[in-house]
Formats: structure tokens, C-alpha cells, sequence
């Protein structure tokens, strides 16, 4: 079964690195691996010294890398908003709405959102690949991706309810009116029941066995600070038991950890990364991402 | 002159013809009252129900669209998904834009209707 990995945690704790590590690590042991960065600030070009885009790069035999762009994600979201927005609302000539979309670009929970459109189309068109290893971006970005799914279904539940008894009201005055039912469509109504079907898959696969956030951390206060923050965080979303790897690790006493990696110097380019893992427990680090589901 | 038994006879029958026309004409209007305070008090459930429903539908525009007067409740995304189909409640919020600084004067102006 897929495995879905997503590597989380402050900023220059060494995700992306982590991240290319695993994936070449897993790639050795003849797994089939797709890993793509949804950071906006994208790291893994500068790591494998490759210029990685949204087609896939073929890196080993059974190791591809893309780079989502995730503006290019919110323009076509936005693109596609706007023309079915114009066909709906036509007769609006004097609403601009040029005007309001470049606004909504820069909205909050827009950045969220295109990168949760981008995560869909890489899990549907990569569903063969026994690993999905997805470097995330920075703590805040990344938690308001996690929670999208959780916070629309509850918005989502609300209004529903408010239509269902607008709907029961207009039903009954239908009656008092016309001595019958009227069996209008409300559009909306089925706007929203199709909206908390996509939710609700999306939130499922964020919540599946075969899904796990590995945490990142190294032995500074401040990382350790935000790791303990990100667990909370990840507990109230409840995406259950998340793995916490050490990085940068000299030796010295961090805590509990899933696995620890060492100072590597310089892991820049695929010659290097691979070096670094030959110094790795491989096998004991696979094991661990073999968890039961 | 002394009313033989025969027109005593016809005289109650008349009478009573009178009564059961009576009767009737008073049932007639009767009902026609019935009817009518039906249909005010029917007018009046259906006049409040519109205005229930007609508020329930400013409070649900204004949570799944009111982003575009600067009410951010519901993530964006949601609302856009549901704009293509929410024709009405995105009228409803271009209509509130001219009297969302001053709600007093849109409650004033109902009276104008009356």
C-alpha cells in the first residue's frame, strides 16, 4: 500500500534535506518514490543541483522530484473561478471583477488552498508510487494546509444547515401558497452537499493510516519550542502519532526521536546526498517508514 | 275567518322554507367570514415565513459571501466554489453595499412601503 510522508517543521531545521535523503535512501532499496516540494521557496533545485519544475524529474531509475508552482496553481484556480463567476453573473457589467480577483490572490487561506489542489492531482496521478514524500513548507503555511479540510467541513456543515431549514420554510409557504410542494432545485444546496463530498475525501486521506507527518527538529531551544508547538497543533487536528526525526544531530542528548541524523557537511548535489546515506541505517530507517497500517 | 287546517298547514311550511333559506344564506355567510379570516391569517403566516426565510438568506450571504464587503467568515475557497451557484445571495450583498454604513436608514426606509 502508498505511504504518504509529509516533513514538517520550523524553518531551517533541514526538511527539504531530510526530505531528499529519505527519498534517495528509500529509492535504494528499490522502492518507487515521488518527491515533491510544496515549500513556495523552493530548496531541492539547490540540493540535487538540478533544475526541478511541475513535470517530473527522473533522478534515479525509481526516484522522481517536482517543484510545485504554487502561483501558477492560484492563477489557474482563479482563472477557472472567474470564467464560471462571468458566465453565472453576466448581466453584472458593472461589477469588476478584474478588480477582485487580483485581490483574492493574495487572500488568506488561498496560498492553503493551492497547494492542497496541488497535494489532489500528485496523489491521483502518482497512485503507484509506493511513497509520496512531500517537503512542506515553513510551520504556519503548512498547519493552515492541514487544517483546510477540518475548518471547511465545519463551515460547510453550518451552512448546509442554514439552507435545509431555508428550504423546509420555502417548502411550507409553497404549500400555504399553492396547495402543493414546489419541487425546485436549490442549486446551492447541492453546491454544498458537492463541496463537503470533496472536503471530506481530501480529509480522509489527510487522516489515513497510510499518511504520516514526520517532524523535523533540531537541539536548539527555539526548535524545540516550535517542534512541541507543531505536535500540539498536529494533535488537535488529530493526525495521530507523527514521527519526530533529529537532524544535525553532533552527538548530543535531544530526546525521544524516531531517528536521528547526523551533521552531514555540504549534502549538495545527488553524488553527495547518496554518500551521506551510505553512512545511514538504512535498513533500520526503512523499517520505521514501513509502519504498519 | 277561521284558518282551516290546510293553510295552517301551508303557512308552516312556508315558515320553515323561510328558515331553511335563512339557514342557508347565513351558513353562506358564514363560511364566506370563515374564508376570510382564513385567508388573512394565511396571508399573515405567509408573510411572516417570507420574511423569516428572507432574512435567513441575508444571514446566509453574508456568511458565504461576505468576504467581498470585507467580512471574512467562510475559508475563500468555499465561497468561490459556491458563487457560480449563489446567484441571489451575491445580489443580496451588492444590494447591502450602499446601506451597510448606516443600517438605521434601510430600517426607516421599510416604512416608506407602508
Amino acid at each position: 500500500m502508498q505511504r504518504i510522508l509529509f516533513f514538517i517543521g520550523k524553518g531551517g531545521v533541514g526538511k527539504s534535506t531530510l526530505s531528499a535523503v529519505t527519498a534517495v535512501a528509500l529509492a535504494g532499496q528499490n522502492k518507487n518514490i515521488v518527491l515533491t516540494s510544496l515549500d513556495p521557496a523552493h530548496n531541492q533545485s539547490d540540493l540535487f543541483q538540478i533544475p526541478f519544475s511541475e513535470n517530473p524529474s527522473t533522478v534515479l531509475p525509481n526516484l522522481q522530484v517536482i517543484e510545485i508552482d504554487a502561483d501558477k496553481w492560484i492563477r489557474s484556480y482563479l482563472k477557472r473561478a472567474e470564467e464560471q463567476f462571468q458566465a453565472a453573473y453576466a448581466y453584472l457589467t458593472t461589477f469588476s471583477l478584474e478588480k477582485y480577483f487580483s485581490v483574492i490572490r493574495n487572500a488568506p487561506g488561498i496560498e492553503a488552498y493551492a497547494l492542497m489542489m496541488a497535494f489532489e492531482h500528485i496523489c491521483k496521478k502518482y497512485i503507484k508510487a509506493d511513497y509520496l514524500i512531500f517537503d512542506m513548507p515553513p510551520t504556519a503555511l503548512t498547519l493552515s494546509f492541514f487544517a483546510l479540510p477540518g475548518v471547511s467541513l465545519l463551515w460547510l456543515d453550518k451552512l448546509l444547515q442554514l439552507r435545509k431549514e431555508i428550504a423546509e420554510k420555502e417548502k411550507i409557504i409553497s404549500t400555504l401558497r399553492l396547495g402543493k410542494k414546489s419541487l425546485e432545485r436549490d442549486r446551492v444546496m447541492q453546491n454544498i452537499n458537492r463541496q463537503i463530498e470533496h472536503w471530506s475525501e481530501l480529509n480522509t486521506v489527510l487522516s489515513a493510516d497510510n499518511f504520516k507527518a514526520v517532524v523535523v527538529r533540531n537541539s536548539d531551544v527555539l526548535s524545540q519550542a516550535e517542534t512541541a508547538r507543531i505536535l500540539t497543533r498536529l494533535a488537535d487536528l488529530q493526525i495521530k502519532s507523527p514521527f519526530i526525526f533529529n537532524n544535525k544531530v553532533d552527538g548530543l542528548e535531544v530526546g525521544n526521536s524516531d531517528f536521528d541524523f547526523c551533521r552531514g557537511e555540504n549534502l549538495i548535489g545527488l553524488e553527495k546526498i547518496k554518500s551521506y546515506c551510505l553512512g545511514l541505517d538504512v535498513g533500520r530507517l526503512q523499517k520505521i517508514l514501513e509502519w504498519n497500517i | 275567518m277561521t284558518r282551516t287546517p290546510k293553510s295552517n298547514s301551508a303557512d308552516h311550511n312556508s315558515l320553515i322554507q323561510w328558515a331553511i333559506q335563512m339557514m342557508k344564506k347565513l351558513s353562506g355567510h358564514l363560511r364566506a367570514s370563515i374564508a376570510q379570516v382564513d385567508d388573512i391569517h394565511r396571508q399573515k403566516a405567509i408573510d411572516d415565513l417570507e420574511w423569516e426565510v428572507t432574512e435567513m438568506k441575508h444571514v446566509f450571504a453574508l456568511l458565504s459571501a461576505g468576504c467581498f464587503i470585507g467580512m471574512p467568515v467562510v475559508p475563500l475557497p468555499v465561497t468561490l466554489e459556491l458563487l457560480p451557484d449563489a446567484r441571489q445571495e451575491f445580489a443580496i450583498m451588492l444590494s447591502k453595499i450602499p446601506t451597510a454604513q448606516s443600517p438605521l436608514s434601510e430600517q426607516f426606509s421599510k416604512f416608506d412601503a407602508v
